[in-house]
């Protein structure tokens, strides 16, 4: 079964001069499709992936990132909204480019579906009462 | 939102006391009867030009989306309607409990006839 998940990959000062991520496709055929990347050498690298393939071939190569030192965490887990301080104004539902955010037509509520959410960061400043919060 | 200044967000509760036919009558507007211009704030409004780019309904803004020179434009608010509903509530219990009664008006609130204009704001750099 092919599955695909957002994930963020945190790779720590010492292994960021290597090559890591095309082991993902030459050693376990998974897909690839970047969506954020911040590398700098002698720093920590950061990149934001869309990887997709077989499950069991998807579970042995993030077990080979985790061996490698790599940190990961899902994507979900970095973009989110603070419910207290949202007031469902709608600001963040148009400039959204990937439609995360949905306006439902009978209560105007937004719904915020993370797993649609591609880490652009365009919808942090357009909140008004800044409840869209990023943690890298 | 970048570049406005602080942003002050309030909602306000007014009952409308149906005291004549006329007034029921304005009430029962619906949203496919209230229009709004289409602004441009790339160019016109920023340098006050009157010009806009159309007119469209509130039932048209709130579907979702509205055509504009042929192509589709996404549309949502940037008020909180759930959240004016909730003061609308709060103000219906407190009519309903008798916290909130109608009495005569203190001053009429000025129209045209007033001979009161807005006067457009001139920014003008920092000397």
């Amino acid at each position: 079964m092919v599955v695909s998940r957002r994930i963020v990959l945190h790779f720590p000062k010492r292994i960021v001069e290597r090559p890591i991520v095309c082991r993902l496709v030459r050693d376990y055929e998974l897909e690839f499709n970047i969506l954020k990347a911040l590398v700098t050498p002698e720093e920590e690298g950061l990149l934001v992936l869309e990887l997709s393939g077989e499950q069991e071939e998807y579970d042995k190569g993030i077990r080979y990132l985790t061996e490698t030192g790599v940190r990961i965490q899902s994507l979900s887990q970095n973009f989110i909204r603070n419910e207290e301080r949202c007031t469902h104004c709608g600001a963040c539902v148009t400039i959204c480019p990937s439609g995360a955010f949905e306006l439902d037509p009978a209560t105007r509520l937004v719904d915020f579906h993370d797993e649609k959410c591609v880490a652009c960061g365009l919808c942090i400043k357009a909140c008004p009462p800044r409840a869209m919060e990023v943690h890298f | 939102m970048l570049g406005y200044g602080c942003t002050l967000t309030v909602g306000i509760g007014v009952p409308i006391p149906i005291l004549s036919e006329e007034i029921l009558s304005y009430t029962i507007v619906t949203d496919a009867e209230i229009f709004g211009a289409i602004v441009d704030y790339s160019d016109a409004y920023p340098n006050m030009k009157p010009d806009i780019l159309g007119e469209v309904s509130y039932a048209q803004l709130k579907s979702g989306k509205i055509k504009l020179k042929g192509k589709e434009v996404p549309t949502a608010s940037l008020s909180s309607y759930p959240r004016a509903v909730e003061i609308a509530n709060v103000l219906k219990e407190w009519i309903l409990s008798g916290r909130f009664l109608l009495t005569e008006l203190v001053a009429p609130l000025p129209g045209v006839e007033s001979g009161i204009t807005f006067k457009p704001l001139k920014e003008r750099p920092i000397e």
